[in-house]
């Protein structure tokens, strides 16, 4: 390939020649940067401290701002209130629960310090609220449980009095219950973030500026410039600036490489398309498609500009091909170049089976070894792609069918894509080997059409039973083979039958490769819920009375090194909160273990704490706390009743020496049970990492010590004979056994481990009744409605990039078919599933609020039966109203909480101790009986019931929800979804494939008489319609091509009429003309006899004269004869520089519509010859019609160029010419049609002739023709 | 009734000198494994000390549970557990890990250190629980915990 130097290239040379430079200074530009980093560092390091520093008071100062104008914009609004009417008040109300107020905490208290409105907890209590007289218009900070709040004071003078605004904005949440971390909640943790560096913030007025001189500290000031709190932050190391430098020049360069590769890339694109060979030009695309690939991988793009969650291994992670696909984000990069591979194969594959000609007679061997070959790589790409789906499942915490949602997360999103693209990717390389495989074999069997195709499948299917049988661990199941296969054929059928080159067979690829990929992830997913069982029997060996003891002294330590608890023994009376944010971030709430946290005055008082469950019996501790000398220590506790270990830490905690108080860890181990049993349900997400795929609810476990069995879980006890079956099974070297097993007449997949040590032999057996590993149909719907969504949304993206040629299809009959079938369709569908939705929405929710209702009757009426008389009594009777009905509940009187049945968690300030805004207005201000919310704790939504109560006489408010109380519905939000879209995809796959046939067929006589009018327009009068059904479109068709007939037949006629009045016209004038010449001619003669006659002297004057005259008039004659041969010729011709091509594509599409496939070959967009473009194009037609009524099924016709000429060849598969005929094909009135006139080819001839062209028949046979028509180039 | 004595001495003698080199052969066996588990501990220090996690990813089985500082806690694939604690490493960087305490005389050996990291120019400490099991005779990987 030589480069000829033009403009072009000299713009690629001089791009390419600036990138490499720029790399290249780059590099050079690197060590002196650095090293003026380094000798400039410490004014440097004063700047980078300046920066961090006004960064982290701006910060300040912009929250601080939106406090003070939120807080004159209430100001505004209460001046014109009267809040002692009722009315004011809920208006009151209604105005803090605006958005505008949405994301802070507004509270609004009289002269008198009295709460009267409020939008959320509020932030501060009497005495806090007494201290801010000092802050009135200033900002400053409130620490109060488990949040740490920006605040303003304001005060304003409406109705006749001064009320105090206190406006927040929560900055820190001290605990967290996500388990990924999440820094948006937190000031200082975003400010790290944003700034890269370490920084704390003390938020009291009173803290002390670091000594510590890694460190730089300084005061926060508010408005007012009062010191508010003290920032702390790490100073920047050179070191680290350093690298930071390095790394962004690195990243730099890595970017200007990637630039300057997609330079060459698309400076050889012109180079690569001039390579005929198009397997070649595969090849060269595919190796720069893959090269690139790991070029960006290499380069860690975009890994390192990327992260969060679909960079994240956890979800998604392989070791295939040196980890290109080691994250959700990666495998999309490598997904898009392998579509970009494969899709340019299809190109490639489609064009040449288009242009497929006779291959000849070949070798047998050589063709079964090839389809044996192609076969197997269309086989191992199934394994592969199977392997690639359990890969997928396997190696990924995302539960495809456990964690359904409407919008998926960006994660599953994306995994949801990969799947599919994966799919899409693997049927598309299937049907380019099936394209091979059939091409050869029809023409190698002399088996045309739908006979070979049949054998074709049933070779494959055959195929596919062999190719499991020969492997050991066969990907997926024989069904889903055979689904595979059949629906790659079906496409193909498509593809070969019926010619189908319209975009939309992608869409059906698309839903296909959703089936496939759909019906695999189900597959394995239950594969992964056997695997499952392993997983539990490894996370109950795995933790062990080590593990605990290591969790309880390492919360024990990170306890002793808090400041927070240590601080807040001066500050706070009760450290339940502190408790409960030192839990939270422990091992022990991550392990989700029976645990408890609880903090001890120096006087072994109790000062607070958390735990989930009453797992600390206090007299233990207090033993313990006596005994206490060490400054940590751990006591272990066996429990005389049950397995179970208590493990009980203590540590002192000192502050200079001077002795606080202690804190106590308890951790329980009990083998018998599940740690996380006794977790609440807003913890129930962060329950120890188990990431299985099955309800742990439906598990049986079995324990067997020196070869018995001691303890049985899930309620089943095994008989001898079963426990004999277990025991006695095959263990492998992994120590590990399956079985299947009927216990209590259900059928069970056991998974047995043996846990040898020296004193005892061990077996756990975990087993699942087989009814409950998915594979239905529900769970099929949930992926395969993702996939629905990105294909119609792939779809609507397709129809807009390709806007232009989109209209045009929008516009035809039957894409306005298509759309018409499915709006009628759809939108009675629609409806009726949003109908449904939301009568199920409601119904769930009246179920919800009835049941709720219920137990807030129980207890209603069980707090009138035991009514006491004293206020102490109060509160026992609630508590054990909670304990007999055991149903959890909150009573309030007016707004403030007066009992709670679940006592830890208002201690620690998870339930408010403040009546909900909203409450207030609608049941004290609004004196409604009973109102039912939808409230939200961290993540998670829940229902509420309130209603106002009579407790001796005196009201109260009483609340039951079910985030602690349990609520069952029969059909779940998320069951309800997953049922009406997966069934609503379903419905729109089934419609759009019925509309689309339907709109085909209906529309299809349409298209083929617009087809033949156009043929007609263009001259061809031999064309004809052909329709069997009956009715108006059958009357159409008949009209029109009766009405052809009608006016070939005129023609005929009107050319017949035409020619004989010419040639009478002719006749006259030639007879006129000749007549002309021959007077003088006659005269002259009879001149020349007299003379001779009369022996005249002048005879040989007269003889050279009349000669001279008879010669002239024969040469009149001769004119004569030349004009009538010219007036007798064919029409005039237009000649011009035509281009071939574009002719053959215009006479091509005339044929469109019709039955016959006719490809067309050519590499070149353009070439010029000298001819009548019209004349030109009528040959092609003719020539193409005579293949058709040879009853050709397939015509390709094929433009070359060659050197001076070129060479348009046009071959036909129908029945050929006889070989004695051959040479009379172009003779005028030569014809085998019974209707034709013998003209066609004649001409055809004719007229190629005239332009110094050549027609001849190149090859014909019983299975078709070659016609070859050369044509001189244009200069 | 000296004879008996001399008799009981020699039994027990020759009970004591069957039993001996079996009891001497278990201890062995059982020191030879605690060896190799502390051999693996070692490698995994280097390999989180030097954020190198090829250095024991060998010593992955199908099933790891891990509990890292960012959040990600589970059970992991071996593939996954590779990519998981390199991901990890590239964030928190180790400045230098050193395990302080090995217990090998156990059926689930197990170790902890204290990891020191960088994570975007913000250094911190970080505790790490390390337990191994012995599968098909060789140790595997349990569970890391880092927190």
């Amino acid at each position: 390939m030589s480069i000829i130097i033009s403009n072009r290239n000299n713009k690629y040379i001089w791009l390419i020649s600036i990138l490499i430079f720029i790399i290249f200074l780059s590099g050079v530009l690197s060590p002196i940067l650095v090293e003026k980093k380094k000798n400039n560092w410490d004014r440097l390091l004063v700047d980078k401290i300046e920066n961090v520093a006004s960064y982290i008071s701006n910060s300040l100062d912009t929250r601080t701002e939106v406090l003070i104008e939120s807080s004159s914009l209430l100001k505004k609004d209460l001046r014109t209130l009267h809040l002692d009417s009722t009315a004011d008040q809920q208006y009151l109300f209604s105005i803090l629960s605006d958005n505008k107020y949405q994301n802070l905490s507004v509270q609004v208290y009289n002269s008198n310090k009295t709460l009267i409105a409020w939008n959320s907890e509020p932030v501060l209590d009497t005495q806090g609220l007494k201290k801010t007289e000092s802050y009135i218009n200033q900002s400053f900070f409130v620490s109060r449980k488990l949040f740490t709040y920006l605040c303003y004071a304001d005060t304003v003078y409406a109705d006749n009095e001064v009320m105090f605004i206190i406006m927040s904005q929560q900055i820190e949440k001290h605990y967290s219950l996500s388990q990924k971390n999440d820094l948006s909640q937190n000031l200082a943790d975003s400010l790290s973030h944003a700034l890269s560096t370490k920084i704390e913030i003390n938020y009291s007025p009173l803290a002390q500026l670091s000594r510590d001189g890694r460190k730089y500290s300084f005061a926060l000031l508010n408005n007012y410039s009062n010191k508010i709190a003290v920032a702390t932050f790490d100073k920047p190391s050179l070191e680290s600036a350093v690298n930071k430098l390095q790394n962004t020049i690195t990243l730099f360069q890595y970017f200007l490489f990637i630039v300057l590769i997609g330079v060459l890339s698309f400076w050889f694109r012109y180079y690569f398309t001039k390579i005929k060979k198009k397997s070649v030009r595969f090849i060269i695309i595919t190796s720069l498609l893959v090269s690139f690939r790991f070029l960006l991988f290499f380069f860690e793009i975009p890994s390192s500009l990327v992260r969060g969650s679909v960079n994240d291994p956890s979800n998604f992670s392989s070791i295939f091909a040196f980890g290109i696909v080691r994250s959700p984000l990666e495998f999309l990069i490598t997904i898009l170049f392998l579509l970009g591979i494969i899709l340019t194969g299809y190109k490639y594959t489609i064009e040449q089976y288009d242009e497929r000609i006779e291959l000849g007679r070949k070798n047998k061997i050589i063709f079964i070894f090839v389809t044996l070959f192609l076969t197997f790589l269309v086989l191992l790409s199934l394994r592969g792609y199977g392997a690639a789906i359990k890969s997928v499942i396997f190696d990924s915490t995302i539960r495809y069918f456990k964690d359904f949602a409407l919008v998926p997360s960006p994660p599953i999103l994306l995994m949801n894509f990969n799947i599919l693209a994966l799919g899409f990717c693997s049927i598309i390389f299937s049907i380019i080997l099936l394209i091979y495989i059939y091409s050869i074999n029809t023409f190698y069997e002399e088996k045309k059409g739908f006979a070979s195709f049949l054998l074709l499948f049933i070779f494959f299917q055959a195929a596919g039973w062999l190719f499991d049988l020969l492997q050991n661990d066969p990907q997926g199941t024989p069904i889903i083979r055979i689904i595979y296969i059949t629906i790659v054929f079906s496409l193909l059928y498509f593809i070969i039958f019926h010619k189908s080159k319209a975009w939309i067979i992608f869409a059906y690829y698309a839903f296909a490769a959703s089936i496939v990929s759909v019906s695999l992830l189900t597959y394995y997913n239950s594969q992964i819920e056997r695997e499952s069982l392993k997983t539990t029997a490894h996370e109950l060996t795995r933790t062990n009375h080590d593990l605990i003891e290591f969790m309880v002294f390492q919360t024990l330590v990170q306890i002793r090194q808090d400041a927070r608890a240590i601080n807040s023994f001066y500050e706070i009376s009760n450290l339940s909160s502190d408790a409960f944010i030192l839990w939270t971030g422990s091992l022990l709430y991550r392990e989700g273990l029976p645990s408890a946290l609880n903090f001890y005055d120096d006087s072994n008082n109790f000062v607070g704490g958390y735990q989930t469950g009453k797992i600390v019996p206090f007299k233990i501790i207090e033993k313990h706390l006596l005994e206490m000398k060490d400054s940590l220590r751990i006591f272990r506790e066996t429990n005389q009743y049950s397995n179970a270990v208590t493990y009980n830490g203590i540590v002192k905690l000192k502050n200079n020496q001077k002795l606080l108080g202690y804190a106590v860890v308890t951790a329980v181990y009990d083998e018998d049970h599940f740690n996380f049993a006794e977790l609440p349900r807003i913890l129930i997400p962060q329950r120890a990492g188990i990431s299985s795929a099955v309800d742990f609810n439906k598990l049986k476990i079995f324990h067997f010590y020196n070869g018995e069995l001691a303890r049985s879980y899930g309620g089943v006890n095994l008989s001898p004979e079963e426990q004999k079956q277990i025991l006695n099974s095959e263990f492998t070297s992994y120590s590990e056994s399956w079985l299947n097993m009927n216990i209590n007449n259900e059928n069970n997949l056991v998974y047995a481990l043996k846990l040898d040590s020296p004193d005892t032999k061990k077996v756990l057996a975990i087993a699942l009744e087989e009814k409950n590993f998915s594979w239905n149909l529900s769970d099929f719907f949930k992926v395969f409605f993702v996939h629905t969504i990105i294909i119609s949304l792939l779809i609507i993206v397709f129809a807009i990039a390709r806007f232009k040629k989109t209209k045009i299809v929008f516009a035809s009959y039957r894409t306005r078919l298509i759309g018409a079938f499915l709006v009628i369709s759809l939108i009675p569908l629609i409806i009726t599933a949003l109908y449904f939705r939301s009568i199920t929405e409601e119904k769930n929710n009246q179920l919800i609020e009835k049941r709720l209702t219920e137990m807030s009757e129980q207890v209603e009426s069980y707090l009138t039966l035991y009514a006491p008389g004293t206020s102490a009594g109060k509160l026992l009777i609630f508590e054990k109203a909670a304990h007999d009905l055991n149903i959890n509940f909150s009573i309030y009187s007016d707004k403030d909480l007066l009992f709670s049945s679940l006592e830890v968690y208002s201690e620690v300030g998870l339930i408010r101790s403040t009546l909900s805004s909203s409450v207030y207005k609608n049941c004290v201000l609004g004196k409604n009986e009973r109102i039912y919310l939808s409230e939200k704790l961290e993540n998670t939504r829940f229902n509420s019931v309130y209603s106002i109560t009579d407790f001796n006489n005196q009201k109260v408010i009483l609340k039951v929800d079910d985030l602690f109380n349990k609520v069952m519905v029969p059909l779940s939000d998320v069951e309800l979804d997953i049922f009406l879209f997966g069934v609503f995809s379903l419905a729109v796959l089934l419609l759009f494939i019925l509309s689309t046939v339907l709109a085909d067929q209906i529309s299809s006589p349409i298209r083929r008489l617009t087809s033949a009018t156009k043929s007609v327009g263009s001259g061809d009068l031999n064309v004809e319609v052909n329709y069997k059904s009956n009715g108006e479109i059958k009357e159409l068709v008949d009209g029109f091509n009766m009405m052809v007939k009608r006016i070939e037949q005129s023609q005929i006629e009107i050319a017949q009429m035409e020619r004989e009045s010419a040639w009478k016209e002719m006749a006259k004038q030639v007879a006129h003309e000749i007549k002309n010449p021959l007077t003088p001619m006659k005269l002259n003669v009879q001149q020349l006899i007299t003379a001779y006659k009369d022996k005249s002297p002048k005879f040989d004057q007269i003889f050279e004269k009349v000669t001279a005259i008879i010669i002239s008039q024969i040469e009149t004659l001769k004119n004569i004869a030349s004009e009538f041969s010219n007036f007798a010729r064919m029409p005039r011709l237009n000649i011009e520089k035509v281009n071939v091509t574009a002719v053959i594509k215009e006479a091509l599409n005339l044929f469109v519509e019709e039955k016959h496939e006719i490809k067309f070959k050519c590499d070149e967009a353009e070439i010029f010859v000298n001819a009548d473009s019209d004349q030109l194009k009528r040959t092609i037609i003719n020539l193409l019609r005579n293949s058709i009524q040879a009853r050709s099924e397939h015509i390709l016709v094929v433009l070359k160029r060659e050197d001076k000429i070129c060479k348009i060849f046009i071959h036909d598969d129908g029945v050929g010419i006889d070989s004695d005929l051959v040479s009379k094909v172009f003779d005028e009135d030569f014809t085998t049609k019974k209707s034709g006139m013998g003209i066609g080819l004649s001409l055809a001839k004719r007229f190629v002739e005239s332009i110094n062209g050549t027609i001849s028949v190149e090859k014909t046979s019983d299975k078709g023709t070659i016609f070859l028509i050369t044509l001189p180039l244009a200069d | 009734m000296k004879f008996l004595k001399t008799y009981k001495v020699i039994i027990l003698l020759s009970v004591f000198l069957l039993i001996d080199p079996f009891t001497d052969i278990n201890l062995l066996a059982q020191d030879v494994k605690g060896r190799e588990a502390h051999k693996v501990f070692l490698r995994i220090e280097d390999g989180l000390n030097s954020s190198a996690v090829d250095k024991f990813s060998s010593y992955f089985g199908d099933k790891n549970y891990l509990s890292l500082a960012n959040g990600t806690t589970g059970y992991f694939s071996a593939n996954q557990s590779y990519y998981v604690i390199k991901d990890f490493l590239s964030i928190y960087q180790s400045v230098s890990f050193k395990l302080t305490n090995i217990v090998t005389e156990t059926s689930t050996p197990f170790a902890s250190g204290s990891l020191k990291y960088n994570s975007k120019g913000i250094r911190d400490t970080a505790t790490v629980f390390i337990a191994l099991y012995l599968i098909n005779n060789q140790w595997r990987i349990s569970q890391i915990t880092i927190n």
